[in-house]
């Protein structure tokens, strides 16, 4: 059990960090409202117009096409550092990875997820 | 890096078979989209898994009661195997998935609903529930079992123009993930406990452990993972109480897709399930064997009064569904507590029965599905033995074997079961059974009164294409077979051993 100690410690300092800091912050901040103040902050420009809008679909399919990519890195890196060792079965491996991911983008593709203006 | 076994491409041949026919009806679904294209790659799907069901029982007795480990750490623990077990599941999970897809073509028809990615996510749902049978490393277990869970949400919501398969389709994803969570949680405490994710280490871990200091000296971390672990595995089982996700579920999804969250995927999940435990937890089974015989009696007792309580014959059956799975964890329990007690071969038959006799019941709900109707109101049924006998004599023989009563599968099943409690000691547990069963005779009457005592309202047609009826006959056979000639599917089923039986 002993070894779970420092985890244990961590673990509590983790939890207490967020009450602290917001404690000391209400404590000792002064509480001036006004009307710009409640505005949802964003940079210094004045607030337009809702941010509760419609937000067009192709932005989702580009999230989604980008995931195929990025997850093609992320597995991509561990294999190239231990390449050497996992040999011509980890060669194969990642190139059946690599299919598969090329036909979930040709898939895209030919769905039309890359055709922006309709 | 693991060793392959030598014949590695040919044991993972049917595996292998699924994924092409994945990707091949992706990109073919995206390059053409008439109906009739769709309806061929329907055809095309059925032929895949009866390639697979020929080559996974081609497998199946090259390997005979032994156990060839196709993949195996540096060590030489396994990490995908092919035993008796692991090919028996796979060929209620095809046999299940065969019939889904010849049930499909209706519904998908009548809902305008027909996609090629229906098929592609029903093929890969089957490839995740392969792995889930054969794995037997705690990450190669859980591929599988994302591949399948990712498959089915996409299917549970493939109505996506109804509220209620949407909304079903979301309670079952959020829940599923965090269950998947929480499994990986759990599966971190235990190889943190035991040094290995692979379940021969774990056991041996776990063995050497015991013989110094009893089952105290597992400790508390690997105690906590387990029963995170567990809790994972009920979810994905549906087990009471964490069944909540389930009647949403199955009553928004379209129909052929209900019949196949019920059978198939449940089934993966009790493979999976019957393997860590028996397997890698074997040695612990002190520690989980009580809490799964109170979920079992949980599960049975409310799975089936809640059943009583539904007008809705989709949610009926979901909760009955329910039901079965308590059932079924009896005979896991009576695996854990004796390993002799035949509580693993019980499990295996009664998810072969199960499939046939509900694949069958969701069959005749989408016989009287018709355009904006799903079918699925207990006043459908009514006078349906005037209208239709035979489909109506189809509908009790289902409702007979559900309800446990010879001469059907569900019978055996039960009755298997049963001896297997008995057998370990667990009088309980087989009283609890047999008083459930009794009560959900109540439930599967409502039907048979209904469909005998009621007139209909109105003339309604009742039709579908021969397929539904192609799936329907292979269910009726299915379910008189293993009621009335059940001793080939016994003896395959004694075979089956798991953990510290071998």
């Amino acid at each position: 059990m002993m070894a779970y100690l420092p985890i244990g410690i961590f673990l509590g300092i983790a939890l207490a960090i967020v009450p602290l800091t917001l404690l000391i912050g209400a404590l000792l901040r002064p509480r001036r409202f006004d009307y710009v103040k409640l505005q949802p902050y964003e940079c210094g420009i004045e607030m337009r117009e809702s941010p509760r809008g419609n937000v067009s679909v192709h932005f989702f399919l580009v999230a989604v096409v980008f995931l195929v990519f990025d997850v093609e890195t992320i597995f991509l890196f561990p294999w190239a550092v231990a390449f050497d060792r996992l040999g011509l079965f980890g060669v194969v491996e990642v190139f059946v990875f690599l299919a598969l991911l090329v036909a979930a983008y040709l898939y895209a593709w030919l769905k039309g997820a890359l055709r922006w203006e309709e | 890096m693991g060793s392959l076994h030598p014949a590695f491409w040919h044991l993972v041949s049917p595996e292998l078979v699924l994924v092409g026919f994945g990707v091949l009806f992706l990109l073919m679904s995206a390059v053409k989209s008439d109906d009739s294209f769709k309806e061929a790659l329907g055809w095309l799907t059925a032929l895949g898994f009866a390639i697979t069901l020929v080559l996974t029982l081609q497998i199946s007795a090259a390997v005979g009661g032994g156990r060839v480990a196709a993949l195996a750490s540096r060590e030489g623990y396994a990490s995908l195997v092919m035993d008796p077990f692991s090919q028996l599941f796979k060929v209620v999970f095809l046999v299940g998935a065969l019939l889904s897809v010849l049930m499909s073509f209706k519904s998908l028809r009548v809902n305008r609903a027909l996609t090629g990615e229906y098929f592609t996510f029903l093929v890969l749902a089957v490839f995740g529930m392969m792995v889930m049978a054969s794995g037997t490393d705690l990450l190669t277990l859980w591929v599988g079992l994302e591949t399948m869970a990712l498959s089915v949400y996409v299917l549970a919501a493939y109505l996506r123009r109804s509220a209620a398969s949407v909304e079903g389709a979301f309670k079952y994803f959020l829940l599923g993930a965090v269950s998947s969570g929480f499994y990986l949680y759990g599966a971190s405490f235990v190889y943190g406990a035991t040094g290995s994710v692979h379940l021969e280490a774990i056991r041996e871990a776990l063995q050497a452990r015991i013989a110094h200091g009893g089952l105290e000296a597992v400790g508390f971390p690997f105690a906590a993972g387990l029963v995170i672990l567990v809790v994972a595995l009920l979810f994905k089982a549906a087990l009471v109480p964490f069944h909540w996700w389930t009647p949403d579920a199955y009553e928004g999804a379209a129909t052929p897709v209900t019949g196949f969250m019920s059978v198939a995927p449940k089934a993966a999940a009790f493979a999976m399930m019957l393997r860590v435990l028996l397997e890698g937890l074997g040695p612990v089974a002190g520690l989980w064997t009580g809490l799964l015989s109170a979920v079992a009696i949980a599960t049975m007792v409310w799975g089936n009064v809640a059943a009583m309580l539904q007008d809705n014959v989709k949610r009926m059956l979901a909760y009955s569904s329910i039901a079965h799975a308590g059932y079924a964890l009896v005979a896991v329990v009576a695996a854990g507590t004796a390993p002799r007690s035949g509580g693993v071969g019980a499990a295996l038959f009664y998810m072969g029965a199960y499939a046939f006799m509900n694949l069958g019941a969701f069959g005749l709900v989408l016989y009287l599905e018709r355009e904006g109707c799903a079918g699925d109101r207990l006043d459908h049924f009514n006078g349906l033995v005037h209208r239709r006998p035979v489909l109506a004599v189809c509908m009790i023989l289902f409702l007979l074997s559900l309800g446990g009563i010879p001469p059907t599968a569900g019978f055996m099943g039960k009755f298997l079961v049963f001896k297997a409690a008995v057998d370990a000691g667990l009088y309980v547990l087989a009283v609890v059974l047999a008083v459930t069963s009794v009560i959900s005779l109540y439930y599967y009457y409502r039907i048979v009164l209904r469909m005998f005592l009621r007139e209909a309202e109105a003339e309604e047609p009742v039709s579908a294409g021969w397929p539904l009826g192609a799936a329907l006959a292979a269910s009726v056979a299915g379910t008189l077979v293993l009621g009335l000639y059940a001793a080939p599917a016994l003896e395959w089923t004694a075979r089956v051993v798991l953990g510290g039986a071998h």
